[in-house]
């Protein structure tokens, strides 16, 4: 009787599942694999014919880059002149001539302190103070006092005022905010009563409702004599609404924390607000500040509804651009440039807030 | 353990153990600890606290609002209702004249908003469905015109997106050049042209549907069960019941269908929808379908890979899995944040104002610049959008509790 022992090692076989295909099969299997695959990827391929060309050529081939009305006119293309010629319209509104270096300084420093905030590294109490003293020298440089000329706050508009509104609605909203937080979260019944009744209500009604309640009721609850301009009251009512989301946002962070956690921290002796503020708060706000990314592209893209109460920011600015007599008809073009620059913030913002989102589910 | 045992006694520091022996523990009070002393006690005062605080807050701005009526010679009530309103409205579903009250206004402008939002909310369901489910596609090409979309929308102002379909379709070309499809529906200048359903006032025919319906929803359950030997859903039994309804009652000549007709300015017969409308709505069911699609895609995938596995190892089709498996999880995660995109597509709708649609809010602050009694308007405004806020959000949580028992069942 004969044994066979192999003597020779059995060379490894590739994985049967996971067959190693090179990158042009493998697209052509999930392009044009099965017959659901090619019917989905022949309806695409139309798609795309059908809407890329003419909106290349509208954009880019048939588009006039420079010249008159009366040429753009004659053109099948985007009227981009109309763009240029406005432009300083579209970023400093009505703001006076010889103050708009006041405008762009402010709209420097708001993007500058936003790009920072948006470092891990900085984030500490460093940040809230940097924070702080660029609201405070955003608002003196465009309401003016102090040293420089005052302007009217009629004259505050296009990209300062949207980025006034949404840039610093959220910090100046988050203390009110986590008032209402807490005050969800506490064991008093009427805290949480006053808190839940002010965050559904405000959630609850329109942006557009808000604004134009604020515009029309603050003045009733002025004593005689004082008046508010239009600029703060849907400064105030922004203020509202961004606390009312903030503390729904930080409601998931405080779901989160563990109990014991404030239990461990109470037995070694720390009061009642050491535990918030330096145990509970911090990882609280590292939870959420993906869905606080989420409020401030949301109030990026909804300061456009300040125009229900006649105040102009950038979008404005360009609807009121389309109605000059000389350049009507281009107001489409204003749209599109319109939607590329909210799209580059705002998709920025989304894509920075996934990544967060990401970061933290890894860890 | 120590520390625990004195807190859940209500008392917030650890009775003192150092100075026993020299001195007596003070005798217990009758009425128990001071009330500062314990939990409960600071509790209630805390709340007593915040009561009064609250009280002061709003008897103070309840004086300086009623010190500044006075002075302006306004009175409170809702007598501004009845006022004549003086103002066309250029749709409504509800008859409406000029000369009707402001009240009768206001209430045509909140059927105008119910109609965009309930119709938004349909198409930006089907627009979410059918784009989720494609976003989860391993097509790149697909993956890529979906995401186009999705990231677009979401990622512009919705007012941006409304003025944009408003202007597109004011450059429509005129009537006498529409674009068409079949010859039944036109889209011009003025809008989009259907064909309607008009009554003919045939009420025999009308006793005949119903009969039939009625007919058929009664008998449809034991039929239904002698052949696929189950009871059908109510939901089955009253759909099918309206479809003969509406089937019958056509037939029967009831209703008759009325298709427009091309003329040289304008249209006659069938139903126009104007471009204010058509914006609206076709931008609220972009906006939203393109949130709903991202909540479907983060449905599906939240389903465990798993799962399906298991479902593709006991033998279930890929149909199956998604019925069985894939759907009923997936709806479990996504209700809820479906519900909040419903209760935005009525927020919303308010955005009409920039394109003068007359919604809710149009006739609401009309009636406040006319009137000047801002306050009641106010209150109206403020009750008319949290009740169907509210009323949507309690059907919503009905139903998830409803999936929730469901899957631990």
């Amino acid at each position: 009787m004969t044994t066979f022992v192999q003597a020779q090692p059995i060379p490894a076989q590739p994985n049967p599942n996971k067959e190693e295909l090179s990158a042009a099969r493998r697209y052509g299997k999930v392009l044009l694999g099965t017959p659901t695959n090619v019917f989905i990827t022949v309806g695409c391929v139309v798609i795309l014919t059908l809407v890329v060309p003419p909106l290349f050529r509208w954009l880019f081939s048939e588009a006039v880059w420079s010249g008159t009305p009366e040429e753009c006119r004659r053109a099948a293309g985007a009227c981009w002149p109309f763009i240029q010629e406005k432009f300083r319209f579209f970023i400093y509104g009505m703001f006076p001539l010889e103050e708009r270096w006041r405008a762009t300084l402010a709209i420097v420093i708001l993007f500058g302190i936003t790009g920072i905030a948006m470092v891990p590294r900085f984030w500490g109490k460093g940040l809230v103070l940097a924070w702080l003293a660029a609201i405070v020298s955003v608002f003196w440089l465009l309401l003016g006092g102090f040293g420089l000329p005052p302007v009217r706050t009629e004259m505050i508009g296009g990209l300062p005022l949207t980025l006034l509104l949404s840039l610093t609605v959220l910090p100046l909203g988050f203390p009110v905010g986590l008032l209402l937080a807490l005050g969800r979260r506490s064991e008093f019944r009427l805290f949480r009563w006053i808190s839940i009744a002010v965050i559904e209500a405000f959630r609850g009604s329109p942006l557009v409702a808000t604004l134009f309640i604020a515009s029309v009721m603050l003045p009733f609850f002025l004593p005689e004599g004082m008046t508010l301009p239009k600029l703060m009251r849907a400064l105030a009512a922004f203020l509202i609404v961004a606390a009312a989301y903030i503390a729904e946002a930080l409601r998931g962070g405080f779901q989160v924390i563990p109990e014991g956690q404030s239990e461990a921290a109470f037995s070694i002796g720390m009061k009642r607000w050491q535990i918030l503020f330096l145990v509970t708060l911090p990882q609280v706000i590292r939870h959420s500040i993906p869905g606080l990314v989420t409020i401030v592209v949301l109030f990026f893209k909804d300061t456009s509804l300040i125009i229900v109460i006649g105040m102009s920011d950038f979008l404005a600015a360009i609807q009121l651009a389309s109605r000059d007599p000389a350049w009507i008809g281009f107001s489409v073009e204003g749209y599109v440039f319109a939607a590329a620059f909210y799209f580059t913030f705002c998709y920025a913002l989304s894509l920075y807030a996934l990544r967060l989102e990401r970061r933290r589910q890894n860890h | 353990m120590l520390d625990v045992t004195w807190r859940k006694a209500g008392l917030d520091e650890a009775p003192s153990t150092t100075a026993t022996g020299l001195l007596p523990p003070p005798p217990p009070s009758l009425l128990g600890p001071a009330l500062w002393r314990t939990r409960r006690g600071r509790a209630v005062l805390w709340q007593i606290f915040g009561a009064v605080a609250l009280f002061v807050v709003v008897l103070v701005f309840t004086r300086i609002m009623y010190a500044n009526l006075v002075r302006q010679n306004l009175n409170l009530g809702l007598d501004f209702l009845n006022r004549e309103a003086g103002i066309d409205i250029a749709e409504s579903i509800i008859p409406y004249a000029p000369d009707d009250s402001l009240g009768w206004m206001i209430l045509v402008g909140a059927a105008n908003t119910l109609r965009v939002a309930i119709i938004a909310c349909l198409l930006s369901t089907v627009i979410g469905v059918v784009v989720g489910v494609m976003r989860v596609s391993e097509n790149p090409l697909l993956k890529l015109v979906t995401g186009a979309y999705v990231n677009l929308a979401r990622n512009t102002p919705q007012l941006l997106q409304i003025l944009f379909w408003y202007t597109l379709l004011l450059e429509l070309p005129v009537v006498r050049r529409a674009l068409s499809l079949g010859d039944t529906i036109f889209l011009s200048q003025r809008g989009l042209q259907v064909p309607a359903l008009e009554f003919a006032g045939n009420s025999a025919g009308l006793a005949v549907a119903a009969a039939a319906a009625i007919a058929l929803f009664l008998l449809l359950a034991p039929l239904w069960r002698s052949i696929f030997g189950r009871t059908p859903h109510l939901v089955t039994r009253l759909v099918l019941a309206l479809i003969t309804f509406v089937a019958v009652a056509i037939f029967a000549g009831t209703f008759t269908l009325s298709p427009p007709v091309r003329g040289t300015f304008n249209f006659t017969g069938g139903m126009t929808l104007t471009p204010e409308f058509v914006a609206l709505t076709v931008a609220q069911s972009l906006y939203a379908g393109a949130f709903i699609a991202e909540l479907v895609r983060g449905g599906i995938e939240g389903v465990h890979k798993g799962q399906r596995e298991a479902a593709g190892s006991l033998g279930l089709s890929n149909l199956q899995m998604l019925r069985l498996v894939v759907v009923p999880q997936a709806l479990l995660a996504i209700v809820p944040s479906v519900t909040t995109q419903y209760i935005s597509v009525i927020k919303n709708s308010s955005l009409a104002i920039a394109i003068g649609f007359p919604d809710f809010f149009w006739a609401l602050s009309t009636t406040i610049n006319f009137s000047g009694h801002s306050i009641e308007g106010v209150a109206i405004m403020v009750g008319g959008y949290l009740l169907p806020t509210l009323l949507a959000a309690t059907l919503m949580n009905r139903f998830n509790k409803k999936l929730v028992e469901r899957g631990q069942r």
